[in-house]
């Protein structure tokens, strides 16, 4: 049975959360803005990794946010095969990160408060598992001197159809 | 006992801290990753060191492996929290010398369970139990 209301301790520690994890998305798309404007950034796909990385973490720690755990785990999942040279880190790929960044931004600052966080949006879950499901199809046929592969046609063609 | 949680993001700083007053430990400091976590360490009169695997800078286990080779720190007890059960990491930890680890999420129960065994298991460190809550 989910909670009615959080409790004076969940409610504390979930307003922490809150600031701080607004703060941290902020930090993430200033990362990913200055990528998809084609601006090398040191270390940018790491923070972008480390940063979805942080609020699974969390999440996974505080009650009533199982949607963002799992939300935040497959945008991890895509940010570390940006980071390890997996898949290229072209716009259209950038920009779904971006878009699951600015989605846990809105859910926080319109829900951070409820027992229980709402679902992010269908369609940004629907192409995170799609990334998801090639990156598996990628991981099987890599022979480790493979170049990055493009998911730049195909996840447009699949956001476009969804 | 003084504990030092390091962990980069301060809201897992912060639910380690309220677990671990629950279980009565308030002499709890907190640190964002190695790098700060070091000096702290040093003539801090930490008797325990928890702390997250992946962090900017000073990974957990390059911290782990640094108290380890410091003859002042070597015997201090080391927890590692990590959000995914990865094989390798923990593997590495225990070559590394942690004395124990445990995977997100997390409750008061299983952290008092870890710290007890930490500490019944390590004779090195029955004097810093005797300091217990």
């Amino acid at each position: 049975m989910s909670q009615s209301f959080l409790s004076e301790e969940d409610a504390e520690l979930r307003e922490f959360f809150a600031e701080d994890a607004t703060e941290l998305l902020v930090e993430v798309r200033e990362i990913l803005a200055s990528m998809l404007r084609g601006e090398a950034t040191e270390g940018g796909l790491e923070s972008v990794r480390r940063g979805f990385h942080n609020l699974k973490g969390a999440a996974m720690s505080l009650p009533g946010c199982d949607s963002l755990e799992s939300f935040t785990r497959l945008s991890e999942t895509l940010a570390t095969a940006l980071e390890q040279g997996v898949i290229a880190a072209n716009p259209e790929v950038l920009t779904l990160l971006d878009e699951a960044a600015a989605a846990i931004q809105d859910l926080l600052a319109e829900h951070a408060m409820e027992p229980r966080l709402p679902l992010l949006p269908n369609q940004l879950v629907m192409a995170l598992m799609y990334c998801q499901d090639k990156l598996v199809g990628i991981d099987a046929s890599l022979d480790g001197a493979q170049a990055p592969v493009s998911l730049e046609e195909p996840l447009r063609q699949f956001r476009a159809a969804n | 006992m003084k504990i030092l949680v390091v962990d980069d993001f301060s809201t897992m700083r912060r639910i380690i801290k309220n677990l671990l007053r629950k279980l009565g430990y308030e002499q709890v400091d907190e640190a964002e990753d190695g790098a700060k976590a070091l000096p702290m360490l040093h003539g801090g009169g930490y008797d325990f060191l928890i702390t997250d695997l992946n962090m900017p800078g000073m990974s957990g286990l390059e911290l782990l492996k640094a108290v380890r080779n410091d003859a002042s720190l070597s015997s201090l007890p080391v927890l590692v929290v990590t959000a995914d059960a990865n094989r390798e990491q923990i593997v590495e930890a225990a070559q590394a010398g942690v004395n124990g680890y445990v995977v997100k999420p997390f409750t008061a129960a299983v952290l008092q369970e870890k710290i007890e065994q930490i500490f019944s298991g390590k004779s090195s460190t029955a004097t810093r139990e005797s300091n217990r809550p």
